[in-house]
């Protein structure tokens, strides 16, 4: 391969960056809105837009009658309801939300009011828990894991990238103050790239490893059988043993009246010193051997703890109870780095702040192999530019373009709305996946021309779209639902608010960007140009003829 | 002429990226569960054992990806990869048996 450590890993950097780059700014788009996943739900279902009660929620009086009411719609009562569970009101999610498995198996979730115990009519969306939170981790993609595992492999990348990026480094330090926006296309997106990678560092490596560390069980499936054995009795008593997961089957007899599950929840409390409760699950409600789960809040700590206790739902006696072991416990707190699932608003936007700059850093990654190249590839007729220029539109501004389309599409189609078979909530995907299938197209005609030069018609068109679609959207959830702006930031909406004053933030930043590319002719963008002024960058004019080189010797330290 | 240039250059290209994702994730895959028996022959309990090497074995992963693509020559890459292979399997056979 190469003779030196730098330039290998620069050469690593370089194609492992080109290749699993567009997948990683999809996932780094989705997790950076996941940061804010309830506060989409509440502007995606106006429904669940409530006031968290100021007392403690009832179980007994709100839930146990939308049970019974469940219960009823079914054939057999509630035998056929093999488990239901409910999420206690939070200021994020101030509706329970309530599910429950019917007779066939079927997974069913609705809302519940926590202030009148009334279920709360479906809103038809899956919204930013049901489709942006899971878009991040297995990209909808169900078929054999096949999501889970390119998440896997695109974390996996993220780890050797941030590895590979520091070894290729001579000067980490300089690059905290180096960003020069006025040079031209190729220098100012390696400074960008430089400024974004070394700045979120720590935040890139902890976000790429714990992201790995939450699903070990998907991606190191048989790591318990040295220790335990193959086959399920082993895997089931592994999981046992670190997750505790108690279980007891069915009595198949029926079972007297349902003890208090407010009395339960208390008694879960007590025990946890300090700590709530937060979900409440009822496992063969109606039979004998009916048994309750109640599991701890993780809203004081950063560790997703795994406290659980389970009752009797007949006697309302302690089956069995679990806290998780030390290792266990750490792998939580890895979990929770990267889940945030603790309430703290600074943190959440920081977190919020440092997803986008991994966004940046991606992006600004990509321009920079592009602008190191373009000349070459056009002296060799290689169309390697062209292709990877029009995939970065669709990656970047397209799937921008994508989750706005999504928000619209969200506000505009009534409840119930139904098309070719598909329900509302699948309606909406629709639209997010063809509409940023339609970005691809447009950033593949619009391509660079000359070719010589930047692609900035692709570019400005779509941050237009970002624009315009940013302001409807935002225009729309007044329309729509009445809760403008004035209402919003008056009436102590904070999600609703903050969410159209980011579409609105959006528009604005897309506006600008818009702008600055708009001069035709201006030589700061100017690539070729830009290669041959900047004589002092020794390896892209030394390198330019091998290619790949070009852009890891740059990488490596082209400062000059 | 360029093809079978490009042809030649390709293939010890293909066969690193191969051995280092694929081997690598193998390798990692068995060492975990050697490591989770091993730990929890020194002492450690069970459950703690495997966790603790599940977690591990995305660092060495990484580390095993960064010496994949560092390393000279390809088969040298394969050689070890493959004598540790052997030596992962045999154990983690012998255990579970």
């Amino acid at each position: 391969m190469d003779n030196t450590l730098r330039q290998s890993m620069g050469l690593l950097h370089t194609w492992a960056g080109v290749i699993i780059g567009s997948v990683l700014f999809a996932i780094f788009w989705m997790g950076t809105l996941s940061v804010f996943d309830r506060e989409i739900d509440r502007w995606m279902m106006p429904g669940t837009r409530l006031q968290a009660p100021a007392e403690p929620v009832s179980l007994d009086r709100t839930v146990l009658p939308a049970v019974a009411l469940v219960a009823a719609q079914q054939p057999k009562g509630l035998a056929d309801v093999a488990q239901w569970g409910v999420n206690l009101p939070t200021e994020r999610a101030p509706q329970m939300r309530f599910f429950y498995r019917d007779g066939k198996g079927e997974f069913i979730s609705r809302a519940i009011d926590p202030n009148t115990g009334r279920l709360i009519a479906d809103q038809g969306t899956l919204g930013g828990t049901g489709f942006i939170f899971p878009f991040h981790f297995r990209l909808h993609i169900k078929w054999l894991d096949i999501g889970y595992w390119l998440v896997g492999l695109a974390a996996m990348a993220m780890l050797v990238l941030v590895i590979s990026g520091v070894i290729i480094h001579r000067k980490i330090f300089v690059e905290f103050f180096t960003f020069r926006p006025r040079k031209h296309t190729q220098r100012a997106s390696l400074d960008l790239h430089n400024l974004t990678g070394v700045l979120g560092l720590p935040f890139h490596f902890v976000i790429a490893l714990s992201g790995l560390v939450i699903f070990m069980g998907i991606y190191f499936p048989q790591a318990h059988v040295g220790a335990y054995g193959a086959g399920k009795e082993a895997r089931q008593s592994y999981n046992a043993e670190t997750f505790g997961r108690y279980t007891r089957p069915k009595a198949n007899a029926p079972g007297a009246q349902q003890a208090s599950l407010d009395a339960m929840v208390a008694q879960a409390e007590a025990q946890w010193a300090g700590g709530k409760a937060f979900f409440v699950r009822v496992f063969h409600p109606g039979d004998a051997n009916s048994f309750v789960e109640v599991r701890r809040s993780y809203a004081q700590d950063v560790t997703m703890n795994l406290d659980q206790v389970y009752f009797d739902a007949q006697t309302g006696a302690v089956l069995s109870r679990f806290e998780a072991a030390p290792v266990v416990t750490a792998q939580r707190f890895i979990s929770g780095l990267h889940f945030i699932q603790f309430d703290h608003w600074l943190l959440r936007w920081l977190y919020f702040l440092a997803g986008l700059s991994g966004c940046v850093m991606i992006a600004s990654g990509f321009v920079f192999w592009m602008e190191s190249r373009r000349a070459s590839h056009i002296k060799k007729n290689l169309a390697g530019v062209r292709v990877v220029e029009a995939l970065t539109i669709g990656s970047v501004s397209g799937i921008v373009i994508a989750t706005l389309a999504f928000f619209i599409a969200n506000r505009v189609l009534p409840l119930g709305a139904e098309f070719a078979g598909f329900q509302r909530a699948e309606l909406e995907m629709w639209v997010f996946y063809l509409v940023w299938l339609a970005t691809f197209g447009h950033a593949a005609w619009r391509r660079a021309d000359p070719a010589a030069e930047f692609a900035r018609r692709g570019w400005r068109e779509q941050c237009w779209a970002i624009a315009a679609l940013a302001v409807l959207a935002a225009a729309l959830n007044a329309a729509t639902t009445g809760h403008h702006l004035g209402y919003t930031l008056t009436s102590g909406s904070r999600a609703v608010a903050g969410m159209d004053l980011m579409l609105l933030l959006t528009a604005g930043v897309a506006i600008v960007v818009a702008q600055r590319l708009g001069g035709v002719g201006d030589s700061r963008s100017l690539p070729v140009t830009g290669v041959g002024r900047a004589a002092g960058d020794v390896p892209v004019v030394a390198a330019r003829g091998a290619g790949v080189v070009a852009a890891s010797g740059t990488a490596a330290g082209g400062d000059d | 002429m360029l093809a079978r240039v490009a042809a030649h250059r390709a293939w010890p290209v293909f066969w690193r990226i191969l051995v280092a994702v694929g081997g690598g994730y193998g390798l990692c895959a068995l060492a975990v569960a050697v490591a989770g028996a091993a730990l929890a022959a020194l002492g450690m309990a069970r459950s703690e054992a495997v966790v603790l090497s599940a977690m591990l074995g995305f660092v060495g992963y990484a580390v095993f990806l960064v010496w994949a693509f560092a390393v000279r020559s390809v088969w040298r890459l394969v050689i070890w990869a493959g004598a540790a292979g052997a030596v992962l399997g045999t154990t983690l056979w012998a255990l579970a048996r």
